[in-house]
């Protein structure tokens, strides 16, 4: 196989298969490489179409094998599963460290596609709200670029990707170029004209969704079987499987290399340039040098910033492109609660048939307009409601022939209200590398220090108070609340630690996502957040790559760095 | 209370139950059984739960078959002791200190009340977010959680067989154009294949 290229891009998942797309697409030759193993698109989908009698432990999985090998990947009931089980890292065999009191869980995709293939699919723009909101209350450091220079890049992969969602019209979430709506049921179409007559200045809405509601390309519309995790042959959500990967390789100038670690990205000290990469095989132990004249980031914001910080010389002793110190910090990720629970009544006589791989959403109300709280910025809530099935037959009392017919039919109507508040940048939340511990490739373990501060825990509190009170005014009755934030990184929303800035002394990336220290090397992953919001931060990685590559092959072609 | 399970018994279950699903198999030993479960057990205890109507019951899902190794396993909160133990309370109940030679009135009767009593209990919230974030008191048990762990396994395991999943209720994997999102409860058959509901 051929060792050099004109770019290199480290990962598969979300960003790296847009990266690989973009820069194919526009003539250059690109090596990506990919930790984890090929899964093809269709082919390997080994559980997508089987029912819970066909699986070894229907569909529950084996706890015990949890417990011991997916302790943290296992914490996610609503998503880990026994059919999608491999399409989450084994966390016995990736470990990585903890710092002292503190708790972040890793949720990790290693394979082909990475977590484009169990991403939650919502896709939201960011406002000059949230661009603006680092300057605004002098947390962190200003972003240099604003929703003007994301737009078109929102659109180009909004019409690539396909995005169903409904024009609302609202300052803090854009519309963007979407696909027809998914429709509310009944109990959410009765809590949100509640919600909308009581509060003016709030919407609840349907979530704006990379599950495609009509043919996009050659991918089909959604099924509504809510199996997305298992792969869907169907191609009815943006995954690179689906989407960026057949489009990179219709160039015939992608190679694909997986198995295969990042040990190091390579710098020319002469020219300042870096010049390639050091890889280990995962199952040959094979040590391999690649180079390029182009070096995109994307394995993910933790191992974006653990390479980077692996990549140690003379000139960067600190880790690669880290002459300002910031590299690994200021990480992120949304605080998370289950804000309220609640019964909803009256809507008995509807129910719903097929799985909606959707959910509805309450965009951010707070310290926006004339709003104004003691907290800094806001939150947004995701939820949905059900009707409770089967699985009430195992919580509640009865028995006999008098369950059975009971279970015959759907149970209660339930709303629930999950908040995601945006998260300060903090310096102390940070990704190191353990001075002792080693992986099975023989590099360092990444170690992560993670606590929520004062803002988020006040934000959950408001998120909590404001969903009883909107559940309540639905005449809902509420069943359970909470402002408990989860677990650091249980949002599965982690970035930061290569955060965007105009100031080379206190941010590692510039506006093109360029690494201030090293011009051809572009990080534009979740790595460059300079800022978390509070809407789910997919879309925003994907135009940042699309704009950053697009940046980079012009600079390319005009024979700069 | 009306109930074939004298108060003192239940109360005893309860304060006993704390420490066997602390202590797990010790406990075992400390109550002092001796044998395996039996197969008829097993099916009896599933035969009441779900039993054989128009459609097969858990019996005949093959829900016996499965629950032990499922236990094995881990799944739905149990583990290896826990149909050993729930044996061992429910024979202090019987009559005769036996509950599977009791007869079928008697063990319905004690195991009604058993189900009347579980439930009438609040369990520990759940998170929908995070299983970390239920935090370590969630799992604390008090005796009556066996029987809710028992019988959530027997319907969880029922109505993911065949015969439960697919005869007994309805199963479509893809809805495609008979996807509803808002429609009357009479005009669409109820699924078993919801894979997500709210949880609290």
């Amino acid at each position: 196989m051929d060792s050099q290229f004109d770019a290199i891009v480290v990962g598969s998942g979300i960003t790296g298969g847009w990266s690989a797309k973009e820069l194919t697409q526009r003539g250059l030759k690109v090596l990506m490489i990919e930790r984890g193993p090929p899964i093809e698109h269709q082919v390997d989908y080994k559980n997508e179409m089987k029912a819970p009698w066909e699986m070894p432990f229907h569909g529950f999985g084996d706890a015990n094998l949890y417990k011991r090998e997916y302790f943290i990947q296992s914490q996610k009931t609503m998503f880990f599963n026994e059919y999608n089980q491999d399409h989450w890292a084994n966390d016995l065999a990736n470990p990585y460290q903890q710092a002292q009191g503190t708790r972040f869980d890793w949720f990790r995709g290693y394979q082909l596609g990475g977590k484009s293939l169990i991403w939650g699919r919502q896709c939201y723009r960011w406002s000059d709200i949230d661009f603006g909101a680092n300057k605004a209350d002098g947390n962190g450091v200003d972003w240099p670029i604003r929703y003007a220079d994301l737009a078109p890049w929102y659109d180009h992969v909004e019409n690539f990707i396909g995005v169903s969602g409904s024009e609302e019209g609202l300052e803090v979430l854009p519309d963007g170029r979407f696909l027809p709506p998914m429709e509310l049921r009944a109990a959410e179409k009765r809590v949100k004209q509640a919600i909308e007559s009581h509060y003016p200045d709030r919407r609840m809405i349907i979530g704006r969704s990379s599950n495609i509601t009509r043919q996009v390309g050659d991918r089909s519309p959604c099924q509504y079987r809510l199996l997305c995790s298992r792969g869907c042959s169907f191609g009815a959500y943006f995954s690179t499987q689906s989407s960026t990967l057949p489009a990179a390789r219709a160039t015939g100038l992608l190679t694909v290399l997986t198995d295969t670690v990042v040990e190091a990205v390579e710098h020319d000290p002469v020219t300042g340039l870096a010049t390639g990469v050091r890889t280990v095989g995962t199952k040959d132990k094979k040590r391999q040098r690649f180079t390029a004249r182009l070096v995109v980031m994307n394995a993910g914001t933790i191992n974006t910033n653990a390479i980077l910080l692996r990549s140690q010389s003379e000139r960067f002793p600190n880790g690669l492109a880290n002459s300002s110190g910031v590299l690994g910090r200021y990480l992120m990720d949304h605080a998370s609660s289950t804000a309220a629970v609640g019964l909803v009544h009256g809507v008995d006589d509807r129910s719903y048939f097929g799985n909606r791989p959707n959910n509805i959403i309450i965009p951010r109300f707070r310290n926006i307009g004339g709003d104004t709280q003691a907290f800094h910025r806001g939150y947004m809530f995701q939820g949905a409601a059900s009707r409770r099935g089967w699985k009430r037959g195992g919580d509640q009392a009865g028995l006999g022939a008098e369950l059975k017919q009971e279970l015959k039919g759907p149970g209660e109507w339930t709303m629930f209200l999950g908040a995601f508040a945006e998260c300060m940048p903090k310096a102390d939340n940070r990704i190191t590398l353990h001075k002792s511990a080693i992986d099975t490739q023989g590099l360092a373990q990444v170690e992560i220090a993670f606590t929520f501060g004062a803002n988020e825990q006040a934000a959950l509190r408001d998120a909590e108070s404001e969903a009883r009170k909107m559940l309540e005014g639905a005449g809902c009755t509420v069943l359970m609340s909470s402002s408990q934030p989860d677990p650091g990184g249980s949002s599965i929303h982690e970035m930061g630690g290569a955060r965007m800035g105009h100031d080379p002394a206190q941010s590692v990336v510039n506006r093109f996502n360029q690494a201030h220290d090293v011009p051809n090397l572009l990080i534009t992953d979740g790595a460059c957040m300079s800022s978390s919001a509070c809407q789910n931060p997919s879309l925003t990685y994907m135009a940042l790559t699309a704009r950053a590559c697009d940046a980079a092959v012009s600079r390319m072609k005009e024979h700069k760095a | 209370m009306s109930s074939a399970i004298p108060r003192r018994d239940l109360l005893r279950f309860s304060a006993l139950g704390g420490v066997l699903l602390a202590g797990g198999g010790v406990a075992y030993r400390l109550v002092g059984r001796r044998d395996p479960v039996s197969p008829a057990f097993i099916a009896r205890l599933c035969d009441m739960v779900l039993p054989a109507t128009d459609t097969p019951g858990a019996v005949g899902a093959g829900v016996p078959a499965f629950l032990p190794i499922a236990f094995q396993h881990g799944l739905f909160g149990g583990n290896a002791d826990t149909l050993g133990l729930l044996r061992d309370a429910l024979d202090q109940w019987s009559a005769g200190g036996d509950f599977s030679h009791a007869g079928p009135a008697e063990q319905l009767q004690i195991l009604s009340t058993l189900d009347r009593e579980t439930f009438s209990r609040p369990r520990a919230q759940r998170s929908q977010t995070s299983a970390a974030a239920d935090g370590a008191g969630a799992g604390a048990m008090d005796g009556f959680v066996l029987w809710r762990v028992v019988k959530d396994a027997i319907v969880s395991s029922y109505y993911t067989s065949q015969i439960g999943g697919e005869r007994e209720l309805g199963f479509q994997l893809i809805a495609g154009p008979d996807y509803r999102a808002d429609v009357a409860v009479g005009e669409v058959r109820y699924l078993s294949n919801y894979w997500v509901e709210n949880v609290f």
